[in-house]
């Protein structure tokens, strides 16, 4: 996994590519909640180049998600696709997150 | 049928090579690449799972894998030495709540039986054997 970090004055942009998964998504949750601790309140996930992503994965962003929300934040997700998306609805989660179609309408939404 | 096995250590350090094992035989025996994504990421939930789960933390012990073709449907057998579970009976977590009281786990035995054709557990010989199956493309009549 490839992971990197973008601040806009809305938000902060966290690009993934590749697979996060068992191995790599404690690397993604300690990256994100530590940018939580530094006060981030707006993540834009930009799930453009990510390939897999399996329930572990699926756990970080639900992490990351409720941190956000009970700094009065929120998660974003952009651009999920392929089996990333099938894989993401199969677990439910499309009832808790939004999802939007590219980053720039995430940012419009943030 | 063309069969072949792997004998691993019940570690998630090993998660690649169990993967690229599978998906070797999903390659080799013609499955298609949406239905190839979706066995390889079923193969991790059941060997993160058993990895954590199975042995105590202080013993780890052994993952085996077995790849059965067959004219019609590709199995994965994967057996292991711990402590009587069988997944296809896990408990769904209630995916209607909203995020904060969503539990943030128990998805893998979710995405387990919805990913493959079928699944089938059974206690063997003090050990556990779960059995992923997928349906193969059409062979063409001769």
């Amino acid at each position: 996994m490839e992971l990197a970090v973008q601040q806009t004055p809305s938000a902060q942009i966290i690009a993934l590519r590749g697979r996060l998964d068992t191995l790599t998504a404690p690397s993604y949750e300690a990256r994100a909640l530590a940018l939580i601790d530094d006060g981030a309140t707006r993540i834009v996930l930009d799930l453009a180049g990510l390939t897999y992503i399996s329930s572990a994965g699926l756990r970080s962003l639900i992490v990351t998600a409720k941190a956000l929300q009970q700094q009065g934040g929120v998660l974003l997700l952009a651009s999920l696709t392929g089996n990333v998306r099938d894989v993401f609805e199969m677990a439910g989660l499309d009832a808790i997150f939004k999802t939007y179609d590219s980053v720039a309408t995430a940012l419009d939404a943030a | 049928m063309t069969t072949q096995r792997l004998e691993l250590p019940a570690e998630t350090a090993a998660l690649p090579r169990a993967l690229a094992f599978v998906v070797a035989a999903a390659e080799g025996a013609g499955l298609a690449a949406e239905a190839r994504g979706r066995l390889e990421l079923a193969v991790e939930e059941v060997f993160v799972n058993l990895c954590t789960h199975a042995y105590p933390v202080d013993a780890p012990g052994w993952v085996e894998i077995s790849t059965h073709h067959a004219d019609d449907r590709l199995t994965i057998e994967i057996r292991d030495g711990g402590i009587p579970f069988d997944g296809t009976r896990a408990p769904t977590p209630d995916l209607t709540r909203p995020l904060a009281t969503r539990p943030v786990g128990g998805l893998g035995w979710v995405l387990v039986r919805r990913l493959v054709d079928a699944l089938d557990y059974r206690r063997v010989d003090d050990g556990n054997l779960l059995r992923l199956t997928m349906r193969l493309p059409g062979q063409p009549r001769r």
